[in-house]
C-alpha cells in the first residue's frame, strides 16, 4: 500500500475534516480514512481536492453531510457563495478586494478549484454573517502556505486607506458599463480627493474594463489626479484673459503660500470659465478674482 | 405640480408671477460663478442677516449673472409696485445702508447703476413697474435700458438672465416659459424642423452650420433609437459664457433640448458639461429634476404621448472635447479622441446611432424661434446670419461682460458703445475672435460688422463668440507663443501633423523671444504650419497654426522687433 503523503492544502483540509468530527471517534476514524486517502492519491501527495472527493464519495450519509455542510463546501440552503455571483452585499469593508488579491496569487488553471474552497473557508468562519478583513486575514494567516502567505500580506498592506465602500457604492448608483466610467472616476475622486491605484484595479475588476484603458482614460482627461493632493488645492488661471490681465501679481502670493508650511497644491489650468473677472484662480472649488484671491490666499 | 395642459401652464405662470412681483420687497443678489468670484456670496450673507436682525419683511432671491460683470457684485432692489434699483460694485458695507433705507423705500444714490421702470419680455411682453417722480432723489439715476452697456444690446438669449431665480421653475414660467414647447407639441416634427431651417438660425459653437440641417438630416436618418447631444465643453479659454446660460437660465435650454427631441424623434438627450463648472452643472441639475416633477421631462410630457429624459454627463477637462466626435467618445466613457467623418454624427454618431449635437446657445434660441415664428427670427441679423449673438468681452476692456447683439453689428459698436473702449490710457492693438484656433484682428478692422462670414473672410471666425481685446501693450509673439503653446498641450496626439508640428512652432517661436531669431524663421513657420492645416484629422490641429499665421501676417513688426 502506498506510503500516504500531503500537499499542504491536503494536510489542512484533512486536519479541518478530523476537527468536525465528534472528539470521541476521531482516534478511530482517523487511520480508516487515511487509508482511503492514500488509496485515493496512489502514491502522490494527497490535496484538498482528494480529501473533498473522499468525503463527497465514499462516507456513507450522514456522515457525509454533515462534513460536506461543516467543511463549508455547500451551505445548508444551497451553494456555496461565490465570488463571481456578484452578491457584493456580503462582502464588508475590503474584505471582496483582499480575496481577490489572495486568488491573483493562485496560479491561474487552479484558480477556480480554489476560490470554491477558500471562500467555504471564509463561509464558514463568518458563521452567518457578512464577510469582513479579518476573516479573510485569518484564513491567509492559518492555512495560506509561505512563500504566497507574505507575499499577500504585504499586498494586503499596500491597500489604499480609503473605504472600499465608496467604489461599491459609486458603482452600484451607476452601473459597470463603460459609459458610467467618467461618473465613477469623477466620483471617487470626489470622495477619497484622487484616484489612487488600488481604487482604479478595484473599477478595473468591477466593472471587467481593463486596467490599462482606465489608465489611458485617467491620463487623458486632465481632471484626474494619481496622486495624493493637499489639503488645499488652488488652479491658477493661465486662460487668454488671466494671462493678459498679468497674473503676475497674483503668482508671487500662490508662490508664497505653496512653498510654505501650508498643505496647499497647486495647479496651472486653461480657461476657468470666469474671463470677464480675470485674473481669476480656483481655491478648494470656488472661484475667487484677483483681490478676493489674494485676501483667501493669505488666510491659507 | 403636474403640469398636463395649457390651464396647468398658466397656473404656474399665475405662480410664479407671484414669485417675481410679490406683496414685498424683493431683493435680486446676482450669484453666478462670476458673481461669486467678486465675493457676492457674502454680500448674500450680510444681507440675509441684514434682514432678520432688522426683522425686515422682504424676499431674498439668489440669481443668475446680468453680464454686467464689471460692475459685480450686483444687488436689485424691487419694493412692490416700485422700480427696480440696481446696485453695482456693493461691498459688505453698503449692505446695512441699503437695508436701512429700505423701510422707507429710499435709494442709495450713489451707488445705483440704473432703475428699472419696465421690462420689455421677448416672450411674455411689457412689464411696467410705477414710475419715480422725475424731479427728486431718482432722476440722475439712468433708466437700465438708457445705460451704456444694455442701450446697445438685444437681449432674447439673455432674456432672463439676472432676472429670474434659476433654480426657480415656476419664474422661468412666468416670463413666457414652456409655452413654446406646448405649441411645439401641437406641431408636426417636420412643421418644427422646416420653422428651425427658415429661420435661419446657424450652430453657434463655432462652425456656423445650419441647425435646420442638421435636424433634418438627424431626423431622416434610418433607426428608431437617436439622440441629441448638448455641448457645454466649452474648452476655449477666454469665454466662460456657455456657463452662463446654465448658471442664468438652465430652462431655456432644457426647453429647446425638448423640443428638439420631439422634432428629431429623438428619447434621450445628453448634456455634456465641463468638468469644473459646479454651479452650472448644480442648477443643470436642478432643472432637469424640477422639469420631471412638474411633467414637462420625462414620462408623457403635458400629457401628450411624447417621452424623453435628459442625462447629464460631466467632462473631464479636454479643449479637444468641444469637438463633436470626440465628445461623442468621451459620454461613451472611451477617451476623446476626435474621429474621423463621415459618417457625420447625424447618421452615425453615440452609441452608434444618429445623433444630433449643437451648442447650448443653439438650443437656448429654439424656444424663441418657435414662439415667436421664424420670419421674426430671420428678421433680426445680417443676411447670412440670422438673430443675434451672445458675446463674452474679456481682456483689456473697460467694461468686461456678457452681451447680446444682433449679428452684423459693428465691431467697433461692441468695443466703443459696449464695452466702454479700451481700459486706461491704451489704445487697441488686437481683438482676438474664436478661441485659440480663430485669429488675431488688426485694430485697423474695427469697422467690420460680426457675424459668421465677415469674420472668417477676415481671417478670423466668430467661433463660440468670446472676444478678448488686447491693448498696445501687448506683444503678439508672446500672444502666439501662449497660444502655440495652448496647442501643444492640447493635441490628443492621435495625428503626427498636429502633435509634432504645432511643437516645432512652439520651438521656432521660443528661439524668437530669445532672441536668436533670424528672418528665415518667418517663411519657414509659414511653410510648417501649411501641412499641419492640410494633414490634420480634425480642426483643432487645422486651426493650431492660426495664431501663428494670423500674427505673422497683422503683426510682423512685432516679430522684427525680436530679432537681431
Ligand atoms: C477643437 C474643437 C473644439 C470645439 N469646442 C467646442 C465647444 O467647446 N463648444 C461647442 O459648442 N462646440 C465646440 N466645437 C464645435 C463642435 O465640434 C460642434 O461643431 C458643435 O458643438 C456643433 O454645434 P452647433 O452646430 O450648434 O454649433 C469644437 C470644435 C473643435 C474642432
Ligand atoms: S481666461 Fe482665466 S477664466 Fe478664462
Amino acid at each position: 500500500m502506498a506510503e500516504l503523503t500531503w500537499s499542504p492544502d491536503g494536510e489542512k483540509m484533512f486536519e479541518k475534516l478530523m476537527e468536525a468530527v465528534p472528539e470521541a471517534m476521531r482516534e478511530m476514524l482517523k487511520p480508516k480514512l487515511m487509508e482511503i486517502l492514500a488509496a485515493r492519491a496512489a502514491g502522490k501527495p494527497a490535496t484538498s481536492d482528494t480529501v473533498v472527493r473522499m468525503v463527497r464519495e465514499d462516507l456513507p450519509e450522514p456522515q457525509k453531510s454533515v462534513l460536506i455542510q461543516a467543511l463549508s463546501l455547500e451551505k445548508p440552503g444551497g451553494k456555496v457563495p461565490s465570488a463571481n455571483s456578484d452578491s457584493s452585499d456580503q462582502w464588508t469593508g475590503k474584505s471582496q478586494t483582499m480575496f481577490k488579491i489572495m486568488l491573483n496569487e493562485v496560479p491561474e488553471a487552479m484558480r477556480e478549484v480554489f476560490r470554491e474552497k477558500l471562500l467555504g473557508v471564509i463561509c464558514q468562519k463568518a458563521q452567518g454573517n457578512p464577510f469582513s478583513e479579518d476573516h479573510v486575514i485569518s484564513v491567509v494567516h492559518e492555512i495560506v502556505p509561505e512563500p504566497f502567505k507574505s507575499s499577500i500580506l504585504k499586498k494586503f498592506n499596500e491597500l489604499g486607506d480609503f473605504d472600499p465602500e465608496i467604489i461599491d457604492k459609486t458603482i452600484a448608483r451607476h452601473g459597470t458599463t463603460q459609459d458610467s466610467l467618467m461618473y465613477i472616476l469623477h466620483d471617487i475622486q470626489d470622495k477619497i480627493g484622487y484616484l489612487p491605484v488600488e481604487a482604479l484595479s478595484a473599477v478595473s475588476n468591477r466593472c471587467d474594463i481593463n486596467l490599462s484603458t482606465i489608465y489611458n482614460i485617467v491620463t487623458f482627461y486632465k481632471s484626474f489626479k494619481l496622486h495624493p493632493q493637499g489639503k488645499h488645492h488652488i488652479k491658477q488661471c493661465c486662460g487668454t484673459s488671466c494671462h493678459l490681465k498679468d497674473t503676475n501679481n497674483l503668482s508671487q502670493e500662490i508662490e508664497k503660500v505653496v512653498s510654505g508650511p501650508s498643505d496647499t497644491t497647486l495647479e496651472k489650468t486653461l480657461c476657468l470659465g470666469c474671463c470677464d473677472c480675470a485674473p481669476v484662480v480656483e481655491i478648494d472649488g470656488r472661484i475667487y478674482n484677483g483681490e478676493e484671491a489674494k485676501v483667501k490666499i493669505n488666510s491659507l | 405640480m403636474k403640469i398636463k395642459n395649457s390651464s396647468d401652464l398658466s397656473k404656474a405662470k399665475k405662480k410664479g408671477h407671484g414669485l417675481l412681483f410679490p406683496d414685498k420687497t424683493r431683493i435680486n443678489v446676482g450669484t453666478s460663478t462670476c458673481c461669486v468670484a467678486k465675493g457676492a456670496d457674502r454680500i448674500l450673507d450680510a444681507i440675509v442677516q441684514g434682514i432678520t436682525s432688522r426683522n425686515l419683511d422682504a424676499d431674498v432671491v439668489q440669481v443668475g449673472c446680468n453680464g454686467l460683470c464689471h460692475i459685480e457684485p450686483v444687488v436689485e432692489v424691487h419694493p412692490p409696485a416700485k422700480p427696480k434699483i440696481m446696485y453695482g460694485n456693493v461691498t459688505e458695507e453698503d449692505v446695512p445702508r441699503i437695508l436701512d433705507l429700505l423701510a422707507t423705500e429710499g435709494i442709495l444714490e450713489n451707488l445705483a447703476v440704473a432703475r428699472v421702470e419696465e421690462e420689455e419680455h421677448i416672450l411674455s411682453g411689457k412689464i411696467k413697474y410705477a414710475f419715480y417722480p422725475t424731479s427728486g432723489t431718482c432722476s440722475n439715476i439712468k433708466p437700465v435700458n438708457e445705460i451704456d452697456f444694455l442701450k446697445k444690446q438685444h437681449r432674447i438669449i439673455l432674456r432672463t438672465a439676472g432676472i429670474i431665480n434659476p433654480e426657480n421653475i415656476f419664474e422661468y414660467i412666468a416670463l413666457g416659459g414652456y409655452e413654446a414647447l406646448e405649441k411645439a407639441l401641437g406641431m408636426k416634427p417636420e412643421e418644427i424642423v422646416h420653422e428651425i431651417t427658415k429661420s435661419g438660425l446657424r450652430g453657434r459653437g463655432g462652425g456656423g452650420f445650419p441647425a435646420g440641417l442638421k435636424w433634418k438630416s438627424c431626423r431622416q436618418a434610418r433607426g428608431n433609437e437617436k439622440y441629441i447631444i448638448c455641448n457645454v465643453s466649452e474648452g476655449e479659454p477666454g469665454i466662460g459664457m456657455h456657463r452662463s446660460f446654465l448658471e442664468s437660465d438652465p430652462h431655456s435650454v432644457l426647453e429647446g433640448i425638448i423640443i428638439g427631441a420631439y422634432a428629431i424623434g429623438a428619447k434621450a438627450a445628453y448634456v455634456y458639461i465641463r468638468d469644473n463648472y459646479r454651479i452650472a452643472l448644480k442648477r443643470f441639475q436642478k432643472a432637469v429634476h424640477d422639469a420631471t416633477e412638474a411633467g414637462l421631462l420625462g414620462n408623457k410630457i403635458l400629457g401628450t404621448s411624447f417621452s424623453m429624459t435628459v442625462n447629464i454627463k460631466e467632462g473631464g477637462g479636454r479643449f479637444v472635447c468641444g469637438e463633436e466626435t470626440a465628445l461623442i467618445s468621451c459620454i461613451e466613457g472611451k477617451i476623446g479622441e476626435p474621429h474621423q467623418r463621415p459618417p457625420f454624427p447625424t447618421v452615425k454618431g453615440l452609441f452608434g446611432k444618429p445623433t444630433c449635437i449643437n451648442n447650448v446657445e443653439t438650443w437656448a434660441n429654439v424656444p424663441v424661434i418657435i414662439m415667436k415664428g421664424s420670419s421674426w427670427y430671420s428678421a433680426i441679423g445680417s443676411d447670412k446670419s440670422k438673430g443675434t449673438k451672445v458675446i463674452s468681452l474679456a481682456g483689456n476692456i473697460a467694461r468686461a461682460g456678457m452681451i447680446e447683439v444682433d449679428m452684423g453689428t459693428p465691431l467697433k459698436e461692441i468695443i466703443n458703445d459696449i464695452g466702454g473702449g479700451i481700459e486706461g490710457d491704451n489704445k487697441l492693438k488686437a481683438i482676438q475672435t474664436g478661441g485659440p484656433s480663430g485669429g488675431v484682428l488688426p485694430c485697423k478692422m474695427e469697422e467690420l460688422t460680426v457675424d459668421y462670414d465677415n469674420l472668417k473672410t477676415a481671417g478670423s471666425m466668430l467661433g463660440s463668440g468670446g472676444m478678448v481685446f488686447m491693448d498696445d501693450n501687448t506683444d503678439m509673439v508672446q500672444i502666439a507663443r501662449y497660444f502655440t503653446d495652448f496647442f501643444v498641450n492640447e493635441s490628443c496626439g492621435k495625428c503626427v501633423p498636429c502633435r509634432e508640428g504645432v511643437c516645432r512652432l512652439l520651438d521656432i517661436l521660443d528661439e524668437i523671444l530669445a532672441g536668436r531669431g533670424k528672418k528665415e524663421d518667418l517663411p519657414l513657420l509659414q511653410e510648417i504650419a501649411e501641412p499641419i492645416i492640410q494633414a490634420s484629422a480634425c480642426a483643432l490641429g487645422k486651426t493650431a497654426p492660426m495664431p501663428v499665421l494670423s500674427t505673422i501676417k497683422h503683426f510682423r513688426e512685432d516679430y522684427l522687433k525680436h530679432m537681431p
